[in-house]
């Protein structure tokens, strides 16, 4: 089970690597209300992303 | 009903990071890019639009090296991917040791919304005043685009053009 959770682990990170590197990749291309736009966004997903795990029961 | 509850804090978290794909992939394409294509002798060297963007890059350091005598030519292509069309003046000038050595196009283009717009120029080395004394010597290409600004580094070299061409 312990190396499950490992695997898992290792799942998020490269994930979210991934999508770290395209974020830095592709950043520039955005104008600067889009650049706005996405942290809100970004900021907003996280904000319900923690309520519904806090809902969850973690 | 917990479940409904949940999944309210879900839909949002979703919605956002779909809008977020969404704001990189329209945002991203749309804007005006432009690119910049050098013939020196028989080689062709291409600065993609997205070289500007990076880190703040002024300047265009890949040597582009002609050999002195020699035309070198440039294609400067404005793509205009916005619902608008696009106008603007567009001046090249040359310049060595922050001195203007000549002005090479003065133009306005106009670009119709999402389409390329293309302008040509030709530096002939062999008009420029006499060969500085260097074995390289560094002129500068400025592109101006408005209020936006364009430098490439153009190398030319003196000591390919006394290379004896074999005869046949």
């Amino acid at each position: 089970m312990r190396l499950v959770y490992i695997l898992y682990g290792f799942g998020i990170l490269f994930s979210i690597a991934g999508i770290g590197y395209l974020a830095a990749e592709y950043v520039r291309y955005l104008s600067e209300a889009g650049k706005l736009l996405s942290l809100l966004l970004t900021a907003a997903m996280f904000a319900f992303l923690g309520k519904y795990f806090e809902k969850l029961g973690w | 009903m917990a479940a409904r509850l949940r999944n309210l804090f879900l839909y949002p978290a979703l919605a956002c990071f779909f809008g977020i794909i969404a704001i990189f992939v329209v945002d991203g394409y749309m804007g005006i890019y432009d690119t910049v294509y050098i013939t020196a002798g028989e080689q062709e060297q291409v600065i993609e639009a997205d070289f500007w963007l990076r880190d703040y890059n002024d300047y265009y350091y890949e040597p582009t090296v002609a050999n002195w005598g020699e035309k070198v030519f440039f294609r400067y292509e404005v793509d205009n991917r916005q619902f608008q069309s696009y106008s603007d003046d567009i001046e090249v000038s040359l310049w060595r040791s922050q001195q203007k050595v000549l002005d090479l196009l003065s133009e306005e283009m106009q670009v119709a919304s999402f389409d390329k717009g293309q302008l040509e120029w030709v530096v002939d080395t062999g008009e420029l005043d006499t060969m500085p004394p260097e074995e390289f010597a560094e002129y500068t290409v400025i592109i101006k685009r408005g209020e936006i600004e364009r430098k490439i580094i153009l190398f030319l070299n003196r000591s390919s053009s006394n290379i004896a061409v074999p005869s046949k």
